[in-house]
């Protein structure tokens, strides 16, 4: 089979990823060879590739063991990537969106959202009140007495 | 288009601002072509336009090249202009409003604000003067609520799907909400701003009625409606004088009603309900936002309801339903003056002094007035029904209830004392003021059950409220004292809505004889009765007690913050506590990591196609159709994209 081997760097949950530079192989695959899981033995002097792709399967791959089998000779168990293999049919998918980084509604409750314990307690007045003053010479009294008008 | 391209004005080309010109947006609709009613597209044209230092105003520059009418094309409106070269990009628009009272600041002692006339009445276009001016204390009193457009901005959104933090949408130039500008007020513009390019004034620019005439339109009830208001320039005058109210500051108090307001320093605003702006803005058919961060960042698709306005009730991935009316109005809660100038024939009440009070129990107590009073009562003190304290001047706060000083009466005799006579069933109303319940994060921390209310009341205590309530609105109180009884009612409104009302006594009973002071002076801190020499027999006593009584009321002040919100001090205690209200806003202080939205993104609940989105990204659900993939892969594929993944 045909495989380009790449140095990874980007976090694997990462659609588009930024492969580095590319080496093409020949490589040959084992009996009952996985599309999901394949394993690839690769004659090469040294290994320290962590991502592939499979020309045949048409499907990006992580690297997950690599067994030297003798001096140049590799095995390699890859799994297959099904983010960067179906990338332009998953960006066309319309989907309800649960979280999103840019894309967001702060007033829907968010249960990951973190507060200290200590809290802000906040005093505002109002700008109006009472004045009691009875000193002042001002009617404060109500004095109620019998007889009507 | 890199954002230095966009930045350097040299190489704009489609903005040739090196001659001194402004964008301003037209329709391409005229007299012969009106504009239809079902609605704007997103497509409007945008006209470079020199503004002639020497040009007149109204629709000369348009008659030629445009229409021949100002009614005849939308969009923004300027006093002429010449060289017109249109090209054809799409806008949208950005603005800012706030609230009258957030502006306070620049209302002050010394500043008359005019109401101006609804629409014009004789003379062209302009607007005169309606209403004798308001003081600016009342000014703010009166519509501290309603909302100013302070901003607006237009920007290029030909790059419409290609934002991004390095091609960011371009302002037209720079467009400042006008003041100070030549006069007098149009009641037809629905906004106007002045427009400058860089730091220089080339003109003034109104937003006009036409450019929402949907909005108008679907608002009318009266005939004529729908395609009959086409072209009815005084029609959607009117409508928009029932939108807004139209006002002039002006530092001098002596402008005469029905004039128009001369050319001198003067502001002119225009105030409106917030969601009557709301959906005017709306429907102004030009893609809008509240958000200038969302109008210059963001991709339309991106826009969320927190920056924008969706009015047509049921707003997409914000709510669930669907069967409901869309009616979210409410009816505006008023208080009532009942008619009750006579509870009972019985009694009289009369305001008094300290003073006033000593006279009369020094009265009381000559041969003179016992011969009389016997002839009604056993003791004399039976012709005194009650006593009581308020922490108010009666006089003052309603001269409409308070007679003028006369003889007491006490029963059919004529003391020699002095006092106010009070309206029976005289009710006493304060207003307490009022505060507006602002969002500090702007997210749901500002909320319950994160963030919490609550309410200090005068003679009542402290009362929790519910923060969902209040939160972005503005809370007033008022009180409503009842004179005979002592006790009062505190109203917490929320805008024009009651939705609180609390019990409490504020008037302090102040004991007349020896039985019914025993019963209060075991309750009642007496200091603030000293000045009443030998008004009451039992004052000695009262006083004696007033020491460990006082302590006692401290105790139940202190305590009642953390043992006990719900009652109510006793009344004298009251007098020793604030005496306005205050809120108390008990928030979260959250924690927040930088990297928290890479990691976990923010809460979305919205339909998006995921090549419109960037960043860390977590599906609720999704129909894998068009994936090429085997069951097991697509199984995987699922849990992923549950689990989250970056774009």
């Amino acid at each position: 089979v045909n495989i380009t081997l790449y140095k990874m760097t980007d976090k694997v949950n990462k659609i588009g990823k930024t492969k580095g530079s590319a080496l093409a192989l020949t490589g040959n695959l084992r009996d009952n060879c996985s599309i999901i899981d394949p394993v690839v033995d690769i004659a090469n002097a040294t290994f320290d590739y962590n991502y592939a792709y499979i020309t045949q399967f048409s499907r990006f791959y992580f690297i997950k063991n690599i067994i030297m089998l003798r001096t140049g000779l590799f095995r390699v168990e890859m799994h297959v990537d099904v983010l960067e293999s179906n990338e332009t049919a998953i960006k066309n998918l319309t989907a309800v969106i649960k979280r999103q980084q840019g894309v967001y509604n702060l007033y829907l409750d968010d249960p990951l959202f973190k507060a200290q314990n200590k809290r802000q307690v906040q005093t505002k007045k109002l700008n109006g009140g009472f004045s009691p003053n009875l000193n002042s010479g001002n009617p404060c009294f109500v004095l109620t007495v019998a007889g009507g008008d | 288009m890199s954002l230095n391209v966009i930045k350097n004005y040299a190489l704009a080309k489609k903005y040739p601002m090196a001659s001194n010109k402004y964008a301003a947006v037209v329709a391409s609709y005229n007299a012969t072509t009106p504009y239809p009613f079902s609605g704007l597209t997103f497509l409007h044209q945008v006209i470079p336009a020199t503004y002639p230092l020497a040009g007149g105003g109204g629709t000369t520059g348009c008659s030629t090249s445009i229409g021949s009418g100002w009614y005849d094309f939308f969009g923004v409106y300027s006093n002429g202009y010449d060289g017109m070269t249109p090209w054809t990009v799409p806008v949208i628009a950005t603005g800012k409003k706030q609230k009258l009272s957030d502006l306070a600041a620049s209302i002050t002692a010394g500043k008359y604000y005019y109401q101006l006339a609804a629409y014009p009445t004789g003379t062209g276009l302009h607007a005169t003067i309606a209403s004798a001016p308001m003081a600016a204390a009342d000014f703010l009193a009166a519509y501290g609520n309603k909302v100013l457009v302070t901003e607006m901005i237009l920007l290029d959104d030909s790059i419409d799907g290609q934002v991004t933090s390095g091609n960011q949408r371009t302002k037209l130039g720079r467009i400042n909400y006008g003041e100070n500008i030549d006069p007098p007020g149009y009641s037809d513009v629905f906004a106007r701003f002045w427009a400058n390019q860089r730091s220089t004034d080339i003109g003034d620019i109104d937003i006009l009625v036409p450019l929402y005439r949907t909005f108008i339109a679907a608002n009318l009830t009266t005939a004529p409606q729908g395609e009959t208001f086409n072209q009815n320039s005084r029609l959607a005058m009117e409508v928009l004088a029932a939108e807004t109210i139209g006002f002039a500051e002006y530092t001098n108090g002596t402008l005469a009603l029905g004039s128009i307001i001369p050319n001198q320093n003067i502001r002119y605003f225009k105030l409106w309900d917030e969601a009557a702006l709301n959906a005017a803005m709306n429907a102004i058919g030009i893609p809008f936002t509240w958000s200038a961060y969302e109008a210059q960042w963001r991709n339309k698709a991106d826009w969320d309801e927190t920056g924008g306005w969706i009015p047509t009730g049921q707003e997409q991935d914000d709510t669930g339903g669907g069967e409901g009316t869309g009616d979210n109005t409410s009816d505006d809660i008023t208080e009532v003056d009942p008619d009750v100038s006579v509870i009972s024939t019985f009694n009289k009440h009369y305001a008094c002094t300290a003073a006033q009070l000593g006279d009369l129990g020094n009265y009381l107590w000559n041969s003179t007035f016992l011969d009389n009073i016997k002839l009604l009562f056993n003791d004399p003190m039976e012709g005194v029904v009650s006593c009581r304290l308020f922490p108010f001047n009666l006089a003052m706060h309603d001269g409409s209830h308070v007679g003028a000083l006369s003889p007491i009466m006490i029963g059919n005799v004529v003391t020699d004392a002095s006092g106010y006579p009070l309206a029976n069933g005289y009710n006493a109303r304060f207003d307490l003021g009022s505060l507006s319940i602002d969002e500090y994060y702007g997210s749901a921390m500002d909320y319950e059950p994160y963030t919490t209310l609550a309410i200090y009341l005068p003679y009542i205590g402290i009362k929790d409220l519910s923060t969902n309530d209040f939160m972005g609105r503005t809370l007033s109180v008022k009180y409503i004292v009842d004179i005979t009884t002592g006790s009062c009612i505190a109203q917490v409104w929320a805008d024009e809505q009651l939705l609180y009302t609390y019990d409490g006594h504020i008037g302090v009973e102040v004991p007349i004889s020896s039985t019914n002071a025993a019963q209060f002076a075991s309750g009642l801190a007496m200091t603030g009765l000293a000045a009443i020499g030998g008004f009451a027999a039992s004052g000695g006593n009262a006083l004696a007690a007033a020491g460990t009584v006082l302590a006692t009321a401290k105790g139940v002040a202190s305590n009642q913050f953390h043992i006990n919100k719900g009652g109510a001090n006793s009344p004298f205690a009251g007098f020793y506590m604030p005496q306005y209200p205050y809120v108390i806003i008990n928030r979260p202080i959250q924690s927040l990591a930088s990297t928290f939205g890479a990691t976990y993104g923010y809460p979305s609940n919205v339909s998006r196609k995921l090549s419109t989105l960037t960043g860390f990204t977590q599906i609720d659900e999704v129909q894998l159709n068009g994936v090429n993939a085997t069951m097991d892969e697509l199984n995987e594929l699922e849990r992923i994209l549950k689990e989250g993944f970056i774009l």
